[in-house]
């Protein structure tokens, strides 16, 4: 159901903006500034882009939005991050956490075309891109220095 | 069947003991329609241990001659104080005077009679008095056995003219408290309400008492700390209390819930945290947030 679907992506959402702000205040190194501003763009643009206009939606379908800590553990499929990893750890984490978010955009964007819900669709679209474009950085950061 | 034909059926060997013959068949007797209660027809006899004294023996006590020797007793030994032991012994003695013939003294025997016959309400003690040698021994002898039952008697009709310690003293009854669960919910509710009332006391001298209270809390006040560790990385361990409440660990000022039982175990868990950091800073793919 497609409802069911963006409540998964909402809080897969969430967790991923909440372990990328956590990656920026505790990411240590040589590459502290540029990683600290990355995860800084990388959740900020979550935040601005994907979590409210997903609720939103859902609320158009007549459903309601989760809103709780323990609905996002419940739902989310990206799971937390509790100790600081060293900097490169903290972008595979973060690539790993990307390809899952990439798989349920899919998935959503099939929920909606078989609904016919084409807005919704366009949406997934967009945030299929934004995680395509967040994927290719963090693959870059991961390139043996080639300089 | 009275006594006189008793001892007539009896020989010289069965008059020493007062006993029944093989053949002798009980009276009978109609409680139902007899006035008073009708008096047992083997009364006197003796039948098994000193204790059973007949129903008979006790009224024995009670005629006019009995209570003249008890009268005669009493002013005797007044201010005196006999106690019902003295008065089995002194009825055993008399006993067994009676049945030694050479210590039988004639002029003792309206005497010994008259004691007998108080003390022991024995049949032979009225014999005595009469002159009846033969009959005072076979009443002693009855008597002799039956000296602790009357001396319990005794206590009941001399207890007013000798002596109310010695003889029959009858300790004053007292009531045991008893111990009720009203009494004990009572008793509780006392110490509780006096326990309440200091504390009511002590909140009115002191206001800020409730506070100091909750503030000495366990969990929220762990006192000055007892020792000091600086990890590598420049972070401060704490170790908080003593032996006898147990010690406690703080890192970088936050309480951790473990307690230890003494100042080395508290010591070496902040040895091994401090290692682990160690190893986490030296292979530190992911370190501690906590």
């Amino acid at each position: 159901m497609l409802s069911d679907d963006l409540k998964t992506l909402l809080a897969t959402e969430y967790a991923m903006a909440v372990k990328a702000q956590f990656f920026h205040w505790n990411v240590e190194g040589p590459d502290f500034a540029q990683l600290h501003e990355f995860f800084g763009e990388f959740y900020a643009e979550i935040n601005d882009n994907a979590i409210d206009r997903t609720a939103e939606y859902i609320r158009t379908l007549d459903d309601y939005t989760p809103g709780s800590f323990e609905r996002f553990l419940e739902l989310s499929q990206i799971s937390g991050q509790i100790k600081v990893p060293r900097a490169r750890l903290m972008i595979e984490e973060l690539l790993a956490d990307n390809q899952t978010m990439t798989d349920l955009l899919n998935q959503c964007f099939a929920s909606a075309e078989q609904e016919n819900q084409q807005g919704i669709a366009n949406f997934i679209a967009e945030r299929l891109d934004a995680h395509g474009k967040h994927g290719w950085m963090l693959k870059a950061f991961l390139k043996d220095n080639r300089a | 069947m009275k006594m006189k034909n008793l001892f007539e059926a009896l020989n010289a060997q069965q008059r020493s003991v007062p006993q029944l013959p093989a053949q002798a068949k009980a009276k009978h007797i109609s409680v139902l329609g007899a006035k008073t209660d009708p008096k047992h027809p083997f009364a006197g006899y003796m039948v098994g241990a000193d204790e059973s004294i007949e129903e008979g023996e006790r009224n024995e006590l009670d005629t006019p001659a009995v209570q003249a020797a008890l009268r005669k007793m009493a002013e005797r030994h007044k201010g005196e104080k006999w106690s019902k032991e003295q008065l089995a012994a002194l009825g055993k003695r008399i006993a067994a005077r009676g049945q030694n013939k050479k210590d039988v003294e004639e002029t003792n025997f309206a005497q010994a009679g008259e004691v007998v016959g108080g003390v022991l309400g024995g049949i032979g003690g009225m014999a005595l008095a009469r002159g009846n040698k033969a009959g005072y021994v076979a009443g002693t002898a009855a008597g002799s056995a039956a000296g602790n039952a009357a001396g319990r008697w005794i206590d009941k009709k001399l207890e007013p003219k000798i002596g109310r310690d010695e003889v029959g003293a009858t300790k004053p009854v007292v009531a045991e408290e008893s111990i009720t669960k009203e009494d004990i919910i009572t008793k509780l509710k006392a110490k509780l309400g006096d326990y309440l009332s200091d504390i009511s006391k002590e909140i009115k001298k002191d206001p800020d008492l409730v506070d100091k209270l909750a503030a000495k809390a366990p969990g929220d006040q762990m006192g000055p700390p007892v020792k000091t560790i600086t990890t590598d990385d420049g972070h401060q361990i704490q170790i908080h209390g003593n032996e006898d409440d147990g010690f406690r660990i703080s890192i970088k000022n936050k309480p951790a819930t473990t307690k230890f039982a003494n100042l080395d175990e508290a010591v070496m868990a902040c040895e091994m945290y401090c290692a682990h950091r160690r190893s986490q800073t030296l292979n530190a793919d992911y370190v501690e947030e906590a």
